[in-house]
């Protein structure tokens, strides 16, 4: 693995061309400088960190709103927002060609899923193939 | 109040000309345009958050000054200054209040715009830039009301009389990361109804209601080359129509909100119809897959 090991995009992800700075202490990828959580204190990836201050369930502002207008709007906002949307049942597409199965719980739909004919029907929610 | 006034002095005079005209449009890099506008919605949530005790510490003033002047003219002489001081300190609120209201923006900035510019600049290639067109003044500004009804009785109110507005706040268009080309239009239908009824001790209440009609409209163009496309049928409350090209897929998609209240829509509104029209697609074959 050479690059960024964490997906840009909201609506479709795809691959990051940042060059690895760190490792995520939560999932062990190789992230880039733009892709560290500074709310962690660097040591997480955004998704990670994302994940882990995700708002229960059912709370009012869930999938993405902003807290009465007062989020700073930042990439720690967007990704967290982006955690709440997929978790809400948006399963984003997958343009790239660096798989992961980092984000197979959100049933990415990837260029895989359309090769394999008849697994789609079989597997509903298959997320990265492996190539 | 300090934190607005100091939010206010730390503006740029670009930032407070936005403020005064309360319009944005251009072409701007979402980054540069998060950065211009994130100054200004902090000065609006400071300023939202002030001013209501504002008016009441202003209210207490003039009041605490009519009892000292009261005092005064019973000649207690003492309370002179403090009459000067309370009476300086209530006309320096209100010239602020004032000031900072004729200043207020439409919530939909903070709460809709900003959150839409931030999902888009990550779905965006670096540098690229964005058609934004931004109209920050609130959705019931003069220039925005299109007629008055006939006042009419509804149940204990002997008078009702509806004020419509239009208010076509919210549009922009850009390409996205994966080629896909994005536009989008928020139009708000409001209708401001004022309700008078006469109480059981005889006085005569009015009070405003809200009603609003979001109607948001969307327009992505999908190139072939990233997705095929699946058919699906429409949500409740949204319309889908869909366009071949040669070269892309044009999915229009239209979705009506309906709210009591002039409060904005959620944001996740917005981001609800753009998936929409990525719900409608799949990855192209895997041709288009470079491995």
């Amino acid at each position: 693995m050479s690059g960024c090991e964490c997906k840009s995009g909201f609506f479709s992800l795809r691959d990051c061309d940042g060059a690895p700075a760190s490792s995520c202490s939560a999932c062990g990828r190789a992230v880039c400088t733009r892709h560290l959580s500074p709310a962690s204190g660097f040591t997480e990836c955004l998704d990670c960190h994302a994940r882990a201050a995700q708002q229960p369930e059912g709370e009012p502002g869930a999938k993405g709103a902003a807290p009465a207008g007062e989020a700073p709007l930042d990439d720690e906002w967007t990704y967290g927002a982006r955690h709440r949307f997929y978790s809400s049942g948006y399963a984003p597409i997958y343009a790239g060609s660096r798989h992961s199965t980092y984000y197979d719980s959100y049933d990415t739909r990837s260029f895989d899923e359309t090769d394999s004919g008849g697994s789609e029907a079989e597997e509903p929610a298959a997320g990265f193939g492996d190539s | 109040m300090f934190e607005a006034l100091k939010a206010f002095k730390s503006l740029s005079p670009e930032q407070k000309a936005l403020l005064e005209t309360k319009q944005v449009s251009g072409e701007f890099e979402p980054g540069a345009l998060i950065g211009l506008l994130r100054p200004i919605a902090e000065y609006d949530r400071l300023s939202d958050k002030s001013r209501t005790p504002m008016g009441c510490s202003t209210g207490a003033l003039f009041v605490l000054s009519f009892v000292f002047l009261i005092l005064i003219l019973n000649e207690v002489w003492l309370v002179a200054p403090l009459l000067l001081l309370s009476l300086g300190g209530a006309i320096f609120l209100l010239v602020t209040v004032l000031k900072l209201g004729k200043l207020d923006l439409s919530n939909n900035f903070r709460q809709v715009a900003m959150p839409l510019f931030a999902v888009l600049k990550e779905d965006m290639e670096a540098g690229a830039t964005m058609n934004v067109r931004l109209d920050l003044s609130a959705p019931t500004a003069k220039p925005k009301k299109t007629g008055t009804g006939k006042p009419y009785k509804e149940g204990a109110y002997y008078k009702v009389v509806d004020t419509t507005f239009v208010d076509p706040w919210f549009g922009g268009g850009t390409r996205l990361a994966d080629g896909s080309l994005l536009q989008w239009d928020v139009t708000d239908d409001v209708v401001e109804s004022a309700r008078t009824k006469k109480t059981a001790r005889g006085k005569h209440k009015t009070k405003t209601k809200y009603r609003k009609l979001s109607t948001i409209n969307v327009t992505i163009a999908l190139p072939h080359k990233e997705y095929a496309v699946t058919n699906l049928p429409a949500d409740e409350g949204e319309k889908v129509k869909v366009r071949e090209s040669e070269k892309r897929t044009t999915l229009k998609l239209a979705k009506k909100v309906k709210s009591k209240s002039i409060d904005p829509i959620a944001p996740a509104e917005i981001f609800d119809i753009i998936s929409e029209a990525y719900k409608r697609v799949r990855p192209a074959a895997a041709a288009g897959s470079a491995s």
